[in-house]
């Protein structure tokens, strides 16, 4: 099966989520507001209202764009080189940006609720994880195709195919 | 040396544009075609391709705007920079391979060369073209501007040159982008954007340092504050909102590869297996170059918490008041540097696409071929489009704001938009149709035109981009597939099948 097929598919549930964000009622609160002592600062209001109605189709909602982004990923590689040794490491890349996701949203959910905050370098844990968390899963997808461009990205067969394409054109380069 | 700051900082500075000027004349004499102006010639090694590629993602907005944005909203904007790690990844793992084989089968010079080759239609060419041209002309035109003002605030610091206009300073900053581009073209740009790129790291890795010795308990205790004052400025959503940021990470996230100031440097490479050096080098560039972004936002809104600072006039004078207020003049000086290097590099590579658009890309697209003597043509149409550009950014500064908002529009979201589905998947699927391309980029042009145009607001927060894109992506791929199954030239089938 092309893997356009569940990239469309994928498509039709991000249109399904965000007509559901849409449609929900406004939070009781406006997203933010003006500081109050500081001119060209912004507050951000009572984060469990203003996610008490979009948090779950938003959760949603980001998990099918990391699972986009992986079966793009796939669509970058040859359908001959889609080995199991690839999608074992695209899986994990998966998982990779899903558990980081979670980080992120069970952590704020976790504060919210319970007003507790944790460090780690510099930044309260939930944030932490955007920052290094996303770049360190980001990371991953560079470590893959690093490890794995001889393998499924640019073959030495690929490397010979496209030497003899490029020697058969009219007037050579 | 603290008294001479101001003296110190123009220093660096000068020296920068003097560099810029010296790599112009170089060049120079090493643009002998349209194809060296254009793609170097498709000579570039990896750690040339990789600065560049950076350096032209991070633009004054990065040194500026986005320091000026977590000062005014909290750490929203950390899921722009955050995602990048993952932009490049759909870049390189889907474009950098079949752009650089179709460039130098198909002997394209642009990216419209591309989109033409892939899917044998010259509305396809047009059509990208013209969102390559106006996208240019928004960005190009704050990009002038915001040079001109950076310009303008460092020389007023100094007595001699206290007086001087910002039409002075549009017209010098002008002229030295216009002289580099115009002698060097695109190998001027790239061997600036080197040097522009060292510096750009050599900044962020300084400020970051800088920034962590502001508070005795580092960045720590500046989170600590930002979150005693407002929790969910410093909470992962910042106060822009959940949505507004997963908007974000989709836009920059997909759309960084639909960027045709970026793709286009990878058609440029010796040699398609550098690919595998050049990803990494891209990622860590722009990675350390961030940091700045970061770090001097959070710090700076916590000083001015903390009465460290009084409140700033306004939220993009974040960096430069964090200058002012705690870097050494020499790293001030390099900084400024930096940031001067974030927007030239950026401009020069817009000033090359936006060339490319009017000189080689429409004149096919409407009569077969391109304009004769074309690289006489493009040193031309450089001056022209940034005279034009410049033109645009005094007329919006002092007559009409809008204009260049309008204009800006047509930047990241609708080149992502209308590039992603068009390029980034239809160099990987044989079944994407000229049809479906001609849908998806005008599809891109109406809704980000219409969203700044016409009084629509998007309900939760949901950005315009973000829908344009996914209505884009779609369209693209359903009306491919809805359409007769394409027939491709032999030599695109082969480079399909690799």
């Amino acid at each position: 099966m092309s893997v356009v097929i569940p990239i469309l598919l994928v498509l039709a549930l991000l249109w399904v989520l965000l007509a559901v964000v849409a449609v929900q009622p406004e939070p009781s609160v406006p997203n933010s507001l003006p500081h109050p002592d500081i001119d060209g600062m912004m507050a951000g209001s009572d984060g469990l209202a203003r996610l008490a109605e979009i948090g779950l189709p938003a959760f949603s909602l980001q998990a099918a764009t990391l699972i986009l982004v992986v079966l793009m990923i796939a669509l970058g590689v040859s359908r001959r080189y889609r080995t199991l040794p690839f999608w074992l490491g695209l899986a994990a890349t998966a998982i990779l940006f899903l558990f980081v996701w979670s980080r992120i949203f069970l952590g704020h959910q976790h504060f919210l609720s319970t007003g507790e905050v944790h460090y780690v370098l510099g930044f309260p844990a939930p944030t932490a994880w955007v920052g290094y968390g996303i770049w360190a899963s980001g990371l991953a997808l560079l470590l893959l195709y690093v490890l794995g461009f001889r393998k499924f990205i640019y073959t030495h067969e690929d490397e010979a195919e496209f030497e003899r394409l490029v020697q058969e054109l009219p007037d050579g380069e | 040396m603290e008294a001479l700051r101001s003296e110190i900082i123009l220093g660096f500075v000068a020296a920068y544009l003097v560099f810029c000027v010296a790599v112009g004349l170089w060049a120079m004499r090493r643009t002998h075609s349209a194809g060296d102006f254009f793609v170097a010639g498709r000579s570039l090694g990896p750690f040339v391709v990789a600065m560049a590629i950076f350096s032209s993602t991070l633009s004054g907005f990065g040194f500026v705007g986005g320091p000026g944005l977590v000062y005014a909203t909290g750490v929203s904007s950390l899921w722009m920079v955050a995602v990048s790690a993952i932009g490049y990844g759909v870049g390189f793992w889907l474009v950098a391979k079949r752009i650089r084989m179709v460039t130098e089968v198909r002997r394209c010079l642009s990216l419209p060369d591309v989109v033409a080759a892939r899917y044998n239609s010259e509305g396809a060419r047009f059509l990208t073209a013209l969102t390559i041209l106006l996208g240019v002309m928004g960005y190009l035109a704050t990009q002038i501007l915001a040079l001109a003002l950076v310009m303008q605030s460092i020389l007023q610091g100094t007595e001699a040159f206290a007086g001087v206009s910002l039409v002075s300073c549009v017209l010098f900053a002008t002229a030295i982008l216009v002289f580099y581009s115009v002698t060097g073209g695109i190998i001027a740009s790239v061997y600036t954007d080197l040097v522009q790129g060292a510096v750009m790291i050599v900044a962020g890795l300084l400020i970051v340092i800088v920034a962590a010795n502001v508070f005795d308990g580092g960045i720590e205790q500046a989170s600590a504050i930002v979150l005693a004052d407002n929790s969910e400025a410093m909470m992962p959503f910042g106060t822009a909102g959940i949505i507004a940021c997963l908007s974000w990470f989709f836009i920059f996230g997909f759309g960084l590869a639909g960027q045709p100031h970026l793709i286009t440097k990878m058609m440029m490479n010796k040699r398609i297996s550098d690919n595998r050096t050049i990803y990494p080098m891209s990622v860590f560039g722009y990675i350390m170059a961030a940091l700045l972004w970061v770090s001097v936002g959070i710090v700076m809104r916590a000083v001015v918490l903390d009465g460290g600072h009084d409140p700033l006039g306004a939220p993009d004078a974040a960096a430069p008041a964090f200058l002012s207020a705690f870097a050494h003049p020499l790293l001030a000086g390099v900084v400024f540097a930096a940031l001067l290097a974030a927007i030239m590099s950026t401009s020069d590579a817009f000033l090359n696409i936006g060339t490319a658009a009017v000189i080689h890309d429409i004149p096919i697209a409407i009569r077969g071929r391109s304009l004769d003597r074309e690289l006489l043509w493009a040193r031309v149409f450089t001056i022209v489009i940034a005279a034009v550009a410049a033109g645009f950014a005094l007329f919006s500064f002092y007559q009409n704001e809008r204009l260049v908002a309008i204009l800006g529009a047509f930047g990241w979201s609708t080149f992502a938009a209308a590039i992603v589905p068009v390029v980034v998947i239809g160099l990987n699927w044989k079944r994407g149709t000229a049809r479906g391309a001609v849908v998806a980029v005008l599809a891109s042009l109406l809704i980000n035109f219409g969203i700044e145009i016409l009084p629509i607001s998007l309900p939760k927060d949901i950005n315009g981009g973000f829908l344009a894109m996914l209505t884009s992506i779609t369209l693209f791929i359903c009306v491919s597939l809805l359409d007769k199954r394409p027939k491709h030239a032999p030599e695109m089938a082969r480079i399909m099948k690799i």
